[in-house]
């Protein structure tokens, strides 16, 4: 290696010790950066002076040609030939002692570095330097390893001082936390500081215009090489002097940029702290305010984390009661976070690792798959909001419904990038949910079941439920009409249905029920319907408000069948009446003539009795076969009447009626027969006209028959309308009839109850049968000697 | 001892028949004949509280106008104190009614029932049967 290449300058200059190389003129060839500055030449360098002008006087073994001089050697002693110790003198003319050891090997190009002893003050000063280089660079490193390590702020400020102190070997390091407003130094670390130290640095105030002040402010470090020529605090300055410290470095700790703490070097020394000392320093200033920097991030990351851990404890137990579970998914990586909810809800164990899509696929009910997948590719294409219901195949095999709600997370780009969502199980509503569907489905089949129509109305007469039966009186159905509004239910409604019901009104009004029996109502087809209704008051479940209830019982066939039933009730009575009455003109009416023709025949084939009696014999059998003959006559007659006539209906007209039957009474034969008619308010009936004739006919006969032997008979006929019937009264001033004695059998068959006139009892009951075959009744009231009223309704209704 | 007769039926024809017969058959006895109730009755009544000398035996038809055989029994029943305990009363009627027979039957005061028309033997056997 040749002395003057850079490889061997750089080499040399950064050796433990001084080196020189002085040539056989005595003159120096190399002096390394260390002689230099030692012996003051920084600038000019000492290549080519005198070796007389460092150490004049002196005489070095001349040995060899050249000498390679280690100033201030240590531990090289038994490879070194010479060593001595002599005196240096600088450029300033400073005299110090060095201690040099040199040897004489041109050609040896071995370099020696040897560790710095503490005897010379220059050859300390220079080992110092290049040792505490490489001790810097090794606290930089112990700072870092505290940063890493997370030590305290204080523990850091201790290890700072003990640290600086130790390989700056510096006298005292302390940091402060100056308060400019209170003007306190607030010492919180120190090394070496005596007790007195730290009672002094707590008292003292800071001089605003001092280093403190300065460093505090700008953020620059501040040093004093020699502070007897500074101008500031006196009292830091008296404390400095009185502790024999010379130098003095204050370099800014920041937190965020902002010094917020002092690191302070003394030195017993002058000129303690050149550049490279500074900027060490400085590095460490550095290292220490981002340290400071990472512990209150640090400080500030467990506050966030720990809020973070009790915000997630938090959420896994919200969701934990909840049953809501939530995720996220990144679709780089497929990896799917899964809270702890969201495990459960599967039937996982709750688990810290990532979870992955194909993870919840599987989970998905093989039929859901398709449509949960189409749902989120939908979505995907507008980023909108996902809300899904699936079934899942737990890890333990259970099916369970799942609701899902999820967002795309998207880059700056809207590019999706990630899904997260929160899922819940609805298995329990779902089942609820289904059975009350099925009940209400039920329910409905049942009320559509029913043979009953059901509505329930609102006051103002809207329909809110409607079975089928009813919704079909209508001819629509239970959705149609619930969905009327008024104008649409007032075009709908028929037959005599309004829309403003009374007694629907009268039920919410009261509260009380209400039943109406046989309610007519035509249909939508125009049939004729009769219901029984009951209407009662109805709270529909989740409201306050009352409606009514009604449920209407169609019961036209069993009217019609009830109808059916009297009438054909009636029709067995009246033929059963019929039968008796035939019985008895058997037993009595037939049999009495045939009786007493088997007892003439009797009597003739008694002996003697023929010639006897002949004429009066002849006579009663004459008279009895002609009763017969008048018996059978009237039975076909009444038969006639019963099985009814041919004849045609046709009007009729009262006053005509009344003209034939005088004349085919003979009625004005009799003087003292006085009829009266007054048909003004109904002169006319449409009816079978030998009906009405026969029965003005018998009436009429009847009273002039049992009229009051003294008294002229008057016979007042009159008619009057009334609803689909006309009424006819014939009132005579005859015999009249004991009806207490004879009611029962007054229109019987063969029923007689005067002895005064000749009557067969044939004219009542021929009456009797013709009004009821008409349709009518006949009434009537009398009494004895004053006369008798018969009132007769013929109904007009068309059947 | 021979009883006296009293008929009432509103039927003239079965009257003359039956008249006949008791002629034939009790020639010394009275027969007192009524084709009208209420006259009949009337006579029945004159001869109520009378002491009779001889048995008196009623025929009596069931159905006539205004007053039947039945409303005639039912005045006998109440009126009738000295008659009741002499006569016997007889419903002779063309009506074969069983009901008509068993009310007859049934009847206190009614000793028999004949159905239309009264012929010899049964009536001869009757009468016998009614002097004992």
């Amino acid at each position: 290696m040749e002395i003057n290449s850079n490889s061997f300058r750089l080499m040399a200059d950064n050796a433990g010790c001084g080196i020189l190389i002085i040539g056989n003129d005595e003159k120096i060839i190399f002096a390394n950066r260390h002689v230099n500055n030692a012996f003051k030449y920084p600038d000019v360098g000492l290549e080519g002076k005198p070796i007389d002008l460092l150490f004049p006087g002196q005489v070095f073994s001349p040995d060899s040609l050249s000498r390679i001089m280690f100033i201030n050697p240590k531990g090289l002693d038994g490879s070194l030939e010479h060593k001595m110790q002599v005196d240096g003198y600088a450029a300033d003319g400073s005299r110090f002692p060095v201690e040099i050891a040199y040897s004489t090997s041109v050609n040896d190009e071995s370099i020696f570095i040897c560790p710095f002893t503490e005897h010379n003050k220059v050859c300390k000063s220079e080992e110092n330097k290049t040792n505490i280089t490489k001790k810097w660079l090794a606290l930089i490193g112990v700072i870092n390893k505290a940063i890493i390590s997370s030590l305290s702020e204080e523990a850091l400020f201790n290890e700072i001082c003990k640290v600086a102190v130790e390989i700056g070997r510096y006298e005292v390091c302390w940091v402060g936390k100056p308060d400019i407003e209170t003007k306190l130094y607030n010492p919180v670390a120190s090394y070496n500081a005596t007790a007195q130290d730290y009672e002094l640095l707590g008292k003292l105030k800071i001089d605003t215009n001092g280093p403190t002040s300065y460093v505090m402010q700008t953020g620059n470090h501040y040093f004093s090489n020699d502070f007897n020529n500074e101008v500031w605090s006196h009292d830091l300055k008296s404390y400095l002097w009185g502790r024999d410290f010379r130098s003095y470095l204050c370099l800014p700790f920041k937190l965020a940029g902002k010094a917020v703490a002092t690191f302070n070097v003394y030195a017993s020394d002058i000129n303690t702290f050149d550049a490279e000392q500074v900027f060490f320093l400085d590095e460490i200033s550095n290292s220490i305010s981002f340290a400071l920097d990472n512990l209150e991030n640090e400080k500030n990351r467990q506050i966030i984390n720990n809020k973070l851990t009790e915000t997630i404890a938090f959420l896994n137990h919200s969701e934990a009661i909840a049953h809501i579970g939530s995720w996220r998914i990144s679709f780089k990586t497929g990896e799917a976070f899964w809270s702890d909810e969201t495990c459960r809800i599967y039937g996982y164990e709750p688990t810290p690792n990532a979870l992955s899509y194909i993870d919840w696929i599987s989970a998905v009910h093989p039929d859901d798959v398709a449509m949960v997948k189409k749902i989120d590719n939908e979505a995907r294409k507008t980023l909108s909001r996902v809300e899904k219901e699936h079934r899942i195949i737990r890890k333990d095999g259970m099916l369970r419904y799942v609701r899902s709600i999820s967002f795309f997370e998207t880059n700056t780009d809207n590019v999706p990038i990630g899904m997260y969502g929160v899922i819940y199980d609805i298995t329990d509503k779902k089942e609820m949910d289904d059975a009350l569907s099925l009940s209400e489905a039920n329910l409905r089949l049942i009320m559509d079941m029913v043979p009953q129509c059901i509505y329930v109305r609102d006051y103002a007469g809207r329909f809110k439920f409607a079975n089928k039966n009813y919704a079909a009186l209508f001819g629509l159905t239970p959705e149609e009409l619930i969905s009327l509004n008024f104008i649409e239910l007032e075009a709908h409604l028929v037959g005599n249905y309004s829309i403003v019901s009374d007694s629907d009104r009268e039920v919410i009004s009261s509260g009380l029920s209400k039943r109406l029996e046989l309610m007519p109502f035509t249909d939508k087809k125009g049939k004729h319907l009769i219901f029984n209704v009951l209407k009662t008051p109805f709270n529909m479940v989740g409201t306050k408000e009352v409606f009514v209830l009604g449920i209407l019982d169609n019961i036209t066939d069993q009217v019609i069948a009830e109808t059916e039933r009297t009438r054909m009730l009636e029709d067995v009575v009246k033929r059963n009446e019929g039968l008796q009455q035939f019985s008895y003109i058997v037993s009595h009416n037939l049999r009495s003539p045939v009786a007493n023709i088997i007892g003439l025949i009797n009597a003739m084939k008694t002996p003697g009795m023929l010639s006897h009696s002949r004429e009066r014999l002849m006579e009663g059998l004459d008279k009895s076969v002609g009763k017969l003959d008048m018996v059978i006559k009237d039975m076909n007659s009444i038969l006639q009447i019963r099985e009814g006539v041919n004849e045609q209906k046709q009007e009729v007209v009262f006053a005509d009626l009344v003209d034939t039957v005088k004349i085919s009474l003979n009625t004005d034969a009799v003087d003292s027969i006085n009829i009266v008619t007054d048909f003004s308010l109904v002169n006319h009936i449409f009816e079978i006209k030998s009906y009405i004739y026969s029965v003005f006919h018998n009436l009429i006969a009847n009273s002039i028959k049992y009229r009051q032997p003294d008294i002229p008979l008057t016979i007042e006929i009159s008619s009057k309308n009334m609803k689909d019937a006309v009424k006819l009264i014939f009132k005579d001033n005859g015999l009249g009839i004991d009806l207490k004695k004879n009611n029962d059998e007054l229109f019987g068959l063969y029923k007689r109850f005067h002895n005064v006139a000749e009557g067969k009892g044939m004219g009542l009951y021929m009456v009797k049968t013709q009004v009821e075959r008409m349709g009518g009744s006949i009434h009537v009231s009398s009494e004895v000697n004053a006369g008798t009223e018969f009132k007769i309704i013929i109904s007009t209704k068309q059947l | 001892m021979t009883p006296d007769f009293v008929l009432i039926d509103d039927d003239d024809i079965c009257n003359m028949l039956t008249e006949m017969m008791l002629f034939n058959i009790a020639p010394q006895s009275s027969v007192k004949l009524f084709n009208n109730s209420f006259d009949g009755w009337d006579y029945l009544a004159s001869i109520a509280d009378k002491e009779l000398t001889n048995p008196l035996i009623i025929f009596l038809d069931i159905n006539m106008p205004g007053l039947t055989g039945w409303d005639i029994l039912d005045n006998l029943k109440l009126h009738g104190n000295q008659i009741n305990k002499n006569c016997k009363v007889y419903m002779l009627t063309s009506s074969i009614d069983p009901k008509d027979k068993e009310k007859a039957n049934n009847h206190e005061l009614v000793k028999g029932f004949f159905e239309k028309p009264l012929i010899n033997l049964n009536l001869k056997a009757f009468i016998d049967l009614g002097d004992q």
